[in-house]
């Protein structure tokens, strides 16, 4: 199971090494594609190139636990320069959560690393019928058995992994845990220990293919084609990260968890499995950013090449009363894992949180899947007859890390929690209790409280996710300038139209969200046009951001999904909160007219569907020709 | 009448804790709270710049940020809850 | 006769106030400098003259400062009212005239005085920027008086100066306006102060003004972009969009951020937001508190009856992912748009950044010639947020906010500002610039 260095003629563009590894673990077959010149302008790289090559790869109404589904991860032109943040790689596949395109993102260290291989695009097709692990360098690619790594938690196959591959440049890894070993609908894929591959199950898809890990090393380089445009881009992108506050300071000082606080304050932060937005304010206190930093935290951390360094390196006083160190929480981990569990216990949620990383849980779903639980035990639909004795009442903080093992080992009722909350309360008779877009669980923002997040969770590629669908947040509260309207019908489809091309093309880049609060495209073009010698203006990444967004759609009308798909559960429809002392819902009609005008905005007929037309003009070829 | 000062992040150490009660003539407004709070030119270099906020704060009355209502000059009521902020970014 | 007795109403005394108060945040009053009279009747339907006082303090009008005359009497003799009452009283017996002002429009003035021996005649103040030539028109009328302030000789020749032309000058003291309404009247005050600071930047940049005026006189055609909207007195209050509560207030904001900053002068530029076939769209931008413009909803399709104003918002939407267009006419940049560097021909096509902000939010900000066409103004939008148009002002585009994109203008003109004043002081803008500038 070998695949040599295949050499291939120098790629005419900078910044690509003009290769695609494809391992095919059924056969055990290595081979290097040449990457098309054409695809990788049109698509770029990260989470466009990402989602062409998968596209052109497997059929979007696959099995997403078959051997048909692939796992494709593409870096930029820009991961492996020293452009900030540009070390991050784009995992995309078909979903076995959502059934919809699968598609995640994430920083540490693995992105350059599998760049530094001479690489751009790693494939990964069929499955394997033992443990198999890929091993990559520029000198060879391998497959090799992984047994004795199998039932390791990400942190343990990692530092053994990383030891394994002996002395010289440090080997990087990205792994899975025993959660995407025993199939976890929303495992995750993980590198650098903590930094995770979170969203959508990849973990599963990985341990359906019997992929334990991929282990990378070398040395290649890429460097810019026109090296005084690429710089005057890096210099305004570097200032402007030391001028914003937010980048130059904010995140490292309170890292995501400083949001805990301002999101309550604007009745945004949701409860009791998305019940309501009320907490009291002392319990709001107990899990702010502020403690976090004044009680836990030892230090903030940066992924590859980031000044920003929001990590949170903690310690915890564990349940034996050893202390324990770790990673977290993040915002989303805090809310999920508490407030919407009812629970406000640092400690616990912080806990929990390493429990996810080692097992390799997707924190936002596992906490929505269980505040999901909670809310079907309350109502009684859920018995301790069916929890294994275990009360599941909301805010049982106690329970919380050791269901995290039981549903990444699938044991006793973790086995149901494994499945996420959408099959979870299907199953006990009140799929209205599941608190997810197209299967996947809403992150820690109400929709009520904004109209443009709401469109956004609606309409995300993925399903609820505000990395994928928009961050309106950041647009009414924290961008200073850009702060637009919470319950615009009229700005809401192309506020949050912009809002995800800004993301795409983020993810595309392979460079972080959070630069994102100091500048918008324009150093982004220069370093991309510079490094790759070609014109890549911003009205040119424009049209590479509307042409993903339309294949992403394109890759789910095939899968099956429809404008049906693109609706929040009827809680937000029926339910008010209440924010700034108005009662606020996102009534169907208004989804109705918000989605509408969505699909206009993006040049979809009535069913949300890409038209013919618009397909053409983006120069996207598909299937039905 | 009777307001409450909420502070959040830095601002907890720059005006001594998270939250201050204070009693104010009737007919004050966000600005003249806030002057009132600064009372010392570390406390007002915090917040002010010449006679408008710096740029980067959030100063919130009951979850609504002033720039949605009217600046500084908002008006308070008994019982207001006004709360400052950095700015902030996560997701 | 005198009408004492009769109080202003609200929505008068509302208007003197607002008028008042943005002249006086425009700089083109002193505190108590200048005056407005309108046409006005009364509750029993007789048309009155209201003027403000002499000496009244404009900021801040009180009630009884505001004085009522008999729109026939033409002999009030010393009524207190201001010492300009027989001027404004023979403007507003002018056909179609609702209103007249005279403001110390600084700028106007300090660019129409001259060192010839008086008295004489000082030559017309030809405009050089779009708003000016197209409104005030390509000559306006400079007269030195001996007593430059209620004399006969004023007020003889400053009504028979109006009589043909909207706005004429009082050598070394401002300008009087009339108009069909006070806002019209204050609107061209505003473009008049803007012209003069148009002119006035251009003198301190080093730009050959007597030049640019000769190739206007020759073909105005090639020097302007197409001229701005007719001004409209009507429909100030409407609004199209009520129920989008969060974005109207979004517009005021921009709209009093505009006019106060001096991005653009009272009631000109237009700025918009884009729904999916339709736009909220302000066409006059440039609105002080209490003074708003027309608050329209208009389709995003085409149409014949577009003005060109109109029709640019339309084919950058059209052309492009924005949310949000400005346009507004900013002296400073207007002149900057004409600067070229010693040596070099023919005016320069950027504005390149000397200050420390400046050059990192903006490498350069490319100016276009008048004949732009959209596309090309749609790719340089695309790649810089925002143009200067030469002889057009200033478009601007975001990607979510109103507010956003009025960062853009903001910048400009504190760009500007610092080119200017290194150039005054006899820098090499050269030097200062970043090289790689000359690139981008
Ligand atoms: S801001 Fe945080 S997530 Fe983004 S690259 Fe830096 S450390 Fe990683």
């Amino acid at each position: 199971m070998k695949g040599r260095r295949v050499t291939t003629s120098p790629f005419p563009i900078s910044g690509y090494h003009g290769r695609v590894l494809e391992a095919d673990l059924t056969s055990g077959a290595v081979r290097v594609v040449p990457l098309d010149p054409a695809q990788a302008m049109d698509y770029l790289g990260g989470r466009g190139l990402a989602t062409r090559i998968l596209y052109d790869t497997i059929d979007p109404a696959c099995d997403p636990l078959g051997p048909g589904n692939a796992v494709v991860i593409a870096m930029s032109p820009l991961v492996g320069s020293n452009a900030p943040t540009a070390g991050r790689g784009h995992m995309v596949f078909k979903s076995p959560l959502t059934g919809v395109l699968g598609t995640s993102n994430s920083g540490g260290h693995w992105g350059a690393g599998f760049k530094a291989t001479g690489h751009d695009v790693l494939v990964v097709k069929g499955a394997a019928s033992s443990p198999v692990m890929i091993d990559i360098s520029p000198e060879k690619v391998e497959i090799l058995p992984a047994d004795r790594y199998w039932g390791l938690t990400t942190h343990e196959t990692h530092d053994q992994l990383a030891e394994d591959a002996g002395p010289g440049k440090p080997a990087r890894v990205l792994c899975i845990g025993p959660a995407g070993e025993s199939l976890v609908r929303f495992a995750a894929v993980a590198n650098d220990r903590n930094r995770v591959y979170g969203r959508c199950g990849p973990g599963a898809v990985w341990g359906a293919k019997k992929l334990k890990a991929v282990r990378v090393r070398g040395r290649e380089k890429v460097a810019p084609s026109d090296p005084e445009k690429y710089k005057s881009g890096l210099d305004q992108a570097v200032y402007l990260l030391k001028q914003a506050p937010v980048t130059k300071r904010l995140l490292r000082e309170l890292g995501t968890a400083g949001l805990v606080e301002l999101i309550n304050l604007i009745s945004m932060l949701p409860h009791r499995n998305f019940q309501d937005c009320l907490h009291r304010d002392e319990d709001v206190e107990r899990i702010s950013g502020e403690r976090l930093a004044r009680a836990f935290l030892e230090k903030a951390g940066s992924c590859a090449l980031c000044p920003i360094g929001c990590q949170r390196h903690t310690r915890v006083a564990g349940r034996d009363g050893r202390d324990e160190r770790g990673e977290g929480p993040e915002y989303e981990t805090m809310v999920l894992l508490g407030p919407v569990c009812d629970v406000y216990d640092m400690e616990a949620v912080t806990r929990a949180n390493y429990r996810c990383n080692e097992m390799g849980l997707d924190t936002i779903s596992f906490g929505g899947t269980l505040a999901c639980a909670m809310e079907l035990f309350e109502t009684g639909a859920l018995t301790a007859a069916d929890t294994g004795g275990l009360g599941l009442s909301f805010g049982n903080a106690e329970a919380l890390e050791g269901l995290v093992a039981m549903t990444a080992r699938r044991e006793g009722f973790g086995a149901e929690l494994a499945e996420g909350s959408f099959r979870l309360a299907g199953r006990f008779g009140r799929p209205e209790l599941s608190m997810t877009v197209k299967r996947l669980e809403i992150p820690a923002y109400d929709p009520r409280a904004s109209l443009t997040q709401a469109l956004g969770y609606m309409t995300s590629p993925s399903g609820a996710c505000h990395l994928r669908g928009g961050y309106a947040v950041s647009l009414a509260f924290f961008g200073g300038a850009k702060e637009i309207p919470r319950f615009s019908l009229l700005q809401s489809p192309i506020a949050i139209r912009n809002m995800q091309n800004a993301g795409i093309l983020q993810d595309s880049l392979g460079v972080c969200r959070f630069t994102g609060y100091a500048f918008s495209a324009e150093p982004w073009a220069r370093m991309a046009g510079g490094m790759t010698g070609r014109d890549l203006s911003v009205a040119r990444l424009e049209e590479i951001e509307n042409r993903v967004a339309t294949l992403e759609r394109q890759f789910n009308v095939e899968a099956g999904a429809g404008p049906a798909d693109d609706a929040l559960p009827a809680r937000f429809a029926e339910a008010p909160i209440t924010v700034e002392g108005k009662e606020r819902r996102v009534s169907r009609e208004d989804q109705e007219r918000m989605r509408r005008d969505y699909y206009r905005v993006r040049g979809w007929d009535a069913d949300g569907r890409p038209t013919g037309e618009l397909l053409r003009a983006l120069r996207i070829e598909t299937r039905r020709g | 009448m009777k307001v409450q000062a909420k502070f959040f992040a830095s601002f907890r150490d720059l005006f001594g804790g998270r939250a201050r009660e204070i009693e104010i003539p009737d007919g004050r407004n966000a600005g003249d709270l806030l002057g009132l709070l600064c009372d010392t030119p570390a406390r007002r270099a915090g917040l002010f710049d010449g006679n408008g906020l710096k740029p980067h704060l959030i100063v919130m009355i009951n979850g609504t940020h002033i720039n949605s209502l009217a600046g500084l000059g908002t008006p308070l009521a008994e019982g207001d809850v006004l709360a400052v902020f950095p700015m902030l970014g996560g997701g | 006769m005198s009408g004492r007795g009769w109080k202003a109403s609200d929505e008068l005394l509302r208007l003197l106030r607002a008028v008042g108060r943005a002249s006086l945040a425009y700089d083109i009053q002193d505190s108590h400098s200048g005056n407005m009279a309108v046409r006005w009747k009364d509750e029993r339907g007789q048309e009155r003259i209201v003027i403000t006082a002499t000496g009244s303090q404009k900021g801040d009008l009180e009630p009884s400062q505001i004085c009522f005359l008999s729109a026939e009497g033409t002999d009030f003799g010393y009524y207190k009212a201001s010492s300009e009452t027989d001027i404004h009283a023979r403007i507003l017996a002018l056909p179609g005239v609702g209103a007249s002002m005279h403001a110390h429009v600084k700028e106007l003035t300090a660019v129409t005085m001259n060192d010839a021996p008086k008295p004489s005649r000082p030559p017309d103040f030809a405009p050089v920027d779009t708003l000016g030539y197209h409104h005030l028109g390509r000559a306006v009328p400079v007269d030195w008086f001996a007593v430059p302030s209620g004399s006969a000789e004023m007020t003889r020749t400053v009504p028979d100066r109006l009589a043909a032309r909207p706005l004429t000058v009082i050598y070394g003291h401002g300008a009087v306006a009339k108009g069909r309404t006070l806002q019209e009247a204050f609107f061209l005050l505003c473009v008049a102060n803007n012209a003069g600071a148009v002119v006035r930047s251009m003198d301190r940049l080093g730009v050959d003004v007597e030049s640019l005026r000769e190739k206007i006189r020759n073909g105005p055609a090639g020097r302007f972009a197409p001229p701005p909207p007719a001004y409209e007195i009507d429909g100030d209050e409407r609004c199209d969009f009520p129920e989008e509560e969060e974005i109207l207030r979004e517009f005021l904001k921009a709209g009093h951020r505009i006019f106060e900053s001096r991005l653009s002068p009272f009631h000109t530029g237009s700025m918009s937001v884009r729904g999916v076939d339709s736009m909220l769209y302000a066409p006059k931008a440039s609105m002080p508190a209490d003074l708003r413009g027309p608050l329209l909803k208009v389709p995003l399709a085409p149409d014949a009856a577009d003005g060109p104003e109109v029709k640019v918002h339309k084919a950058i939407y059209a052309a492009s992912d924005f949310q949000t267009v400005m346009h507004c006419h900013i002296p400073e940049a207007e002149a900057s748009a004409h600067f070229s560097y010693p040596g070099e021909t023919g005016p320069c096509d950027r504005i390149i950044p000397v200050d420390a902000e400046g050059s990192f939010l903006y490498l350069a900000v490319p100016v276009l010639p008048p004949d732009f066409t959209p596309a090309e103004l749609v790719g340089f939008l695309h790649d810089y947020k925002m143009a200067v148009v030469r002889g057009g002002g200033v478009w601007a585009v975001g990607t979510q906010s109103l507010s956003e994109v009025l960062h853009h203008p903001s910048s400009l003109r504190e760009i500007c500002h610092y080119r200017i004043a290194a150039r005054e002081r006899g820098l090499d803008l050269r030097r200062m610039e970043p090289a790689k500038a000359r690139r981008w």
